[in-house]
């Protein structure tokens, strides 16, 4: 369903030392490899966790897979058609991202429920605001939610429109015990196909079914049944 | 392209602004206000010391001339900021990518953050076009043509407001050097004041410029009554490039770049 193929991305940095005045005024620039050759498929209703230290390039794949970025080279494709095309068959969550926090829950939920084409905007509204027990916080502007209330309501934006595919970088981050285990549940029951990032080892060994360790934007390894092994021992060893 | 998209589009828009009423009036109401006023007092100063004449604006005239300059700056300002001013918001925000990552089309986009950016002046502009309406009474035709070359106008400079939203998220350092470029445009299209105040070498850039001419036909009908006809295909051509432009240059930016700087 998901497949990756060759996918590299270079960006310019600032290289260092040219002095204050060298390095504001005429910066010199080098490249640097966030994402180096990487591929993957993820089949459809599997759960494949991306796990790896900051810097590992987690993002920059999301952010390619859904058309945020475009590749130096190799490629992103959604059941053979480019990823960056297939906007309605994605339901991103990058973090708490993504919603207005000058609008209430509601106006932001019916926002992007038309801009996906929703039927039924009130009635499905309601349903994933129930489900997610945020129904009652829907009339209060989202600036006045708690993080995890946030998390619930950019899940349930990128629910509206019933993808096939979700697409989560770290939608546990910074959330409290309960609230994370209740959102892992969640996320479990969706059958979805899902690309998950994460930072929690246990969490992607929870909720994944293939699980495919980045470092320095290449794998490092890929664990086929992680429910079996002892991620800890092969994110820190390497093995 | 689908309506209802450049609806919720809109709507958003108008929620967000109305977020804070009392920057909405001012940037809304007094802000549009200012121009006008100055150029009112040197107006009024010229005649007063016994001009009769500035460049074919009179006594009689100068009142609407001044208030329909005012209400095409209004529009000019509104299309050139509408999107660019609230891609440039929900950059930091991180709510832009939203509505990059959605299926909806450029064109959507444009129109729907436009008709939310009209939505803001729309009751100045209604007040300007009574007032020069009480002054200066026209045909309900002549009206309803004003009101269709606004609209290209208005259209026309969404499309380079477009390219300026690109930039915006992408390079704000050429993103700035457009804002002298503005200010230039602004100045080549004679708001406030007749073509007769430059010099000679200057008017063939300033009838290639669209805002010009829909400025220019648009006083002609209202204060003389002379009618263009032919201005309506030249502003549709334009329009229609500068949304191509716009929407071609902005993929290209977008594409390649991303969003930068934040």
């Amino acid at each position: 369903m998901i497949e990756i193929k060759n996918l590299t991305k270079l960006f310019k940095v600032k290289k260092k030392g040219h002095g204050i005045f060298g390095n504001i005024l005429f910066p010199k620039y080098e490249t640097f490899k966030a994402v180096d050759n990487v591929s993957f498929n993820i089949k459809k209703g599997a759960i494949l966790g991306l796990l790896g230290p900051n810097g590992a390039g987690k993002t920059t794949i999301i952010k390619i897979l859904c058309g945020l970025m475009q590749p130096t080279s190799g490629y992103a494709l959604i059941n053979g058609k480019p990823a960056e095309k297939q906007q309605k068959k994605i339901g991103l969550v990058l973090g708490p991202t993504m919603i207005y926090h000058r609008m209430t829950g509601y106006d932001n939920l019916e926002y992007y429920a038309k801009l996906y084409g929703v039927n039924d905007i009130d009635k499905k509204i309601n349903e994933l605001c129930d489900e997610f027990g945020i129904k009652n916080w829907l009339d209060e502007y989202v600036e006045h939610y708690s993080i995890g209330m946030k998390v619930k309501l950019t899940l349930i934006r990128a629910l509206l429109h019933d993808p096939e595919i979700l697409i989560l970088d770290e939608p546990t981050l910074g959330l409290d015990i309960k609230t994370s285990e209740e959102l892992r549940k969640k996320i479990l029951n969706l059958n979805k196909t899902i690309l998950l990032t994460t930072h929690y080892l246990e969490e992607a060994k929870k909720l994944s079914d293939k699980i495919i360790i980045l470092k320095k934007g290449q794998i490092s390894k890929i664990i086929e049944d992680p429910k079996n092994v002892n991620i800890k021992e092969v994110f820190l060893n390497g093995n | 392209m689908e309506i209802n998209r450049i609806i919720a589009i809109a709507k958003k828009q108008l929620i967000l602004n109305l977020r804070f009423k009392w920057g909405f009036f001012m940037n809304n109401f007094i802000f549009p206000l200012k121009s006008l006023i100055s150029f009112f007092l040197i107006y009024i100063g010229f005649f007063y010391s016994g001009a009769n004449d500035i460049g074919g604006v009179t006594r009689g005239t100068y009142v609407v001339y001044l208030t329909l300059g005012m209400t095409f700056f209004m529009i000019f300002n509104t299309g050139w900021n509408a999107i660019a001013q609230s891609f440039m918001q929900e950059k930091f925000w991180q709510t832009i990518q939203g509505i990059l990552v959605s299926p909806a089309k450029k064109i959507e986009i444009i129109l729907g953050y436009g008709i939310g950016g009209l939505m803001n002046f729309i009751p100045l502009l209604s007040i300007s076009l009574i007032f020069c309406y009480i002054l200066i009474p026209i045909g309900i035709i002549k009206f309803l043509y004003i009101i269709i070359l606004l609209s290209l106008m208005y259209i026309i400079i969404l499309g380079f407001g477009f390219i300026k939203a690109a930039l915006n998220l992408s390079n704000e350092n050429i993103s700035a050097l457009l804002t002298p470029a503005f200010w230039i445009w602004v100045a080549l299209s004679c708001f406030y004041y007749p073509i007769t105040s430059f010099p000679k070498f200057l008017y063939p850039i300033i009838y290639l410029n669209p805002i010009y001419h829909t400025n220019f036909v648009i006083k002609e009908l209202w204060i003389y009554g002379k009618f263009y006809p032919k201005s309506f295909f030249f502003l549709s051509l334009t329009a229609l490039i500068s949304l191509s432009v716009g929407i071609y240059i902005f993929n290209k930016v977008w594409k390649k770049i991303g969003i930068q700087g934040y």
